[in-house]
Formats: structure tokens, C-alpha cells, sequence
């Protein structure tokens, strides 16, 4: 069975819902970000760790999602 | 944001138990999983052929689905950091975050407390060392409860 016959161009339709997703997800790490330096009293080295790990992560993974939307 | 009195310094912190937060993070990883695994049950009992915008399509669908598992997981991750007892040489305050925009703080002052409770049950907690603590004091806010509470 073969579906490509099907006239649908998804990247006229889903660059809304994806800006929209890029900036809730940016909106929720500066949400996050925000609750993290509230506590700067409490603060440990492995704080610092995740921070790192969540803001490369998180980069990595817009990218992803960029590099398949560019693709698409 | 908790400022601390004069001459006041920081004994301890009581948090939950990571047990907590590796339950969650492999629920997580269970639902990460999932979309790859009915990829495959799609392309080995349909025999569907899919175009390369397609597969760039379904890509892009699963990479935004890992990020927002990812990024529940470091809210999650936030609650179970910042939710905390912080044990000073005058006082507990009692940190309790619900979501990241609702925060509960309350204190009892160490001469306060009236009493004490520290329960554990079942093989889990007996096992990783965590349970429950009570606090009973005085003030408006009567007792205080940590669950899951990590105990050495």
C-alpha cells in the first residue's frame, strides 16, 4: 500500500502549531529558571548540573524538531 | 524566598525520596517509548510505505513529544527539589511546591514542636529508607507532614 498519493504539503499547516510550541516551551524553561534562582540559599553544586543538563538538552532537542520541520 | 533570621543557620534539608522521582522518570520513559513502538507495529502488520516528508512529519511529531516529556520531567524535578523542610537552629520551614506557580511556606519554631512522629511501611520504603514525619505544634498551622520523607 502506498499513501504518498495523498495531496497534503504539512508544512503549510503546522509552522503555527510548532512557533507556538518553540515559545510555550521556552515560556515553561524561563518558568522553570525563574523557580530555580528563587531559591538561591538552597542551592547546591548538582542545582548547577541540572541547569546545564536541562538548557543543553532542551537546545538539543528544538534543534531536532527545527532540523525535521526545515526537512519536512 | 525564605531570609533567614539573625544568627540562624541551616541544620539540615528533608526532602522526598528520589524513589519518587525515578517512578515518575520511568513512567516517562515508558510513554517516550511508546510512539516508536507503535511505529513499528504500524510498518510490520500494515506494510504501509511512507514518503520522506512523511517520515520528517512523524519525526518532527515525536521530537516534540520527547521535549515536552522532558520537559514535564524537570518540573516534576522541581517539585520534588523544591519541596522541602529546611531544618535551622531556630525553626522548620515547610516548603511545599505545587506546580510551578502555587507555593505553600509555613514555619514552627523549634520551642513549637510538641511532637514528633516518624512512620515507615512496606517493603519499598523499608527497603530505600524513606516514610513519613509529623510534626505537631502549638502554633495556627497545627502539624506539619512530610511524605516519603528520605531518612538515614
Amino acid at each position: 500500500m502506498n499513501i504518498s498519493n495523498i495531496d497534503f504539503n504539512p508544512s503549510e499547516y503546522l509552522w503555527i502549531p510548532y512557533i507556538l510550541f518553540v515559545l510555550v516551551s521556552l515560556a515553561v524553561s524561563v518558568a522553570l529558571f525563574y523557580h530555580w534562582n528563587s531559591y538561591s540559599h538552597i542551592r547546591h553544586l548538582r542545582f548547577r548540573i541540572v541547569e546545564i543538563i536541562y538548557i543543553i538538552g532542551t537546545l538539543i532537542l528544538l534543534m531536532v524538531s527545527a532540523s525535521f520541520f526545515v526537512l519536512i | 524566598m525564605i531570609t533567614l533570621e539573625e544568627g540562624e543557620k541551616i541544620i539540615t534539608e528533608i526532602r522526598k525520596h528520589w524513589w519518587r522521582l525515578f517512578t515518575w522518570g520511568f513512567g516517562l520513559l515508558v510513554l517516550s517509548i511508546l510512539p516508536i513502538l507503535v511505529g513499528i507495529v504500524i510498518l510490520v502488520f500494515t506494510g504501509v510505505e511512507f514518503t520522506d516528508s512523511q517520515i520528517y512529519t512523524a519525526g518532527l511529531f515525536y521530537t516534540m513529544w520527547i521535549t515536552v516529556l522532558w520537559i514535564l520531567f524537570f518540573i516534576e524535578w522541581t517539585d520534588y527539589y523544591l519541596d522541602v523542610w529546611i531544618v535551622t537552629n531556630h525553626r522548620i520551614i515547610d516548603i511545599e511546591q505545587k506546580g510551578l506557580f502555587s507555593r505553600d511556606i509555613a514555619t514552627v519554631r523549634l520551642e513549637d514542636i510538641h511532637d514528633i512522629k516518624v512512620e515507615f511501611s512496606g517493603v519499598i520504603p523499608t527497603l530505600f529508607k524513606f516514610g513519613s514525619i509529623s510534626v505537631q505544634s502549638s502554633g495556627a498551622h497545627t502539624e506539619f507532614r512530610a511524605k516519603k520523607a528520605k531518612y538515614d
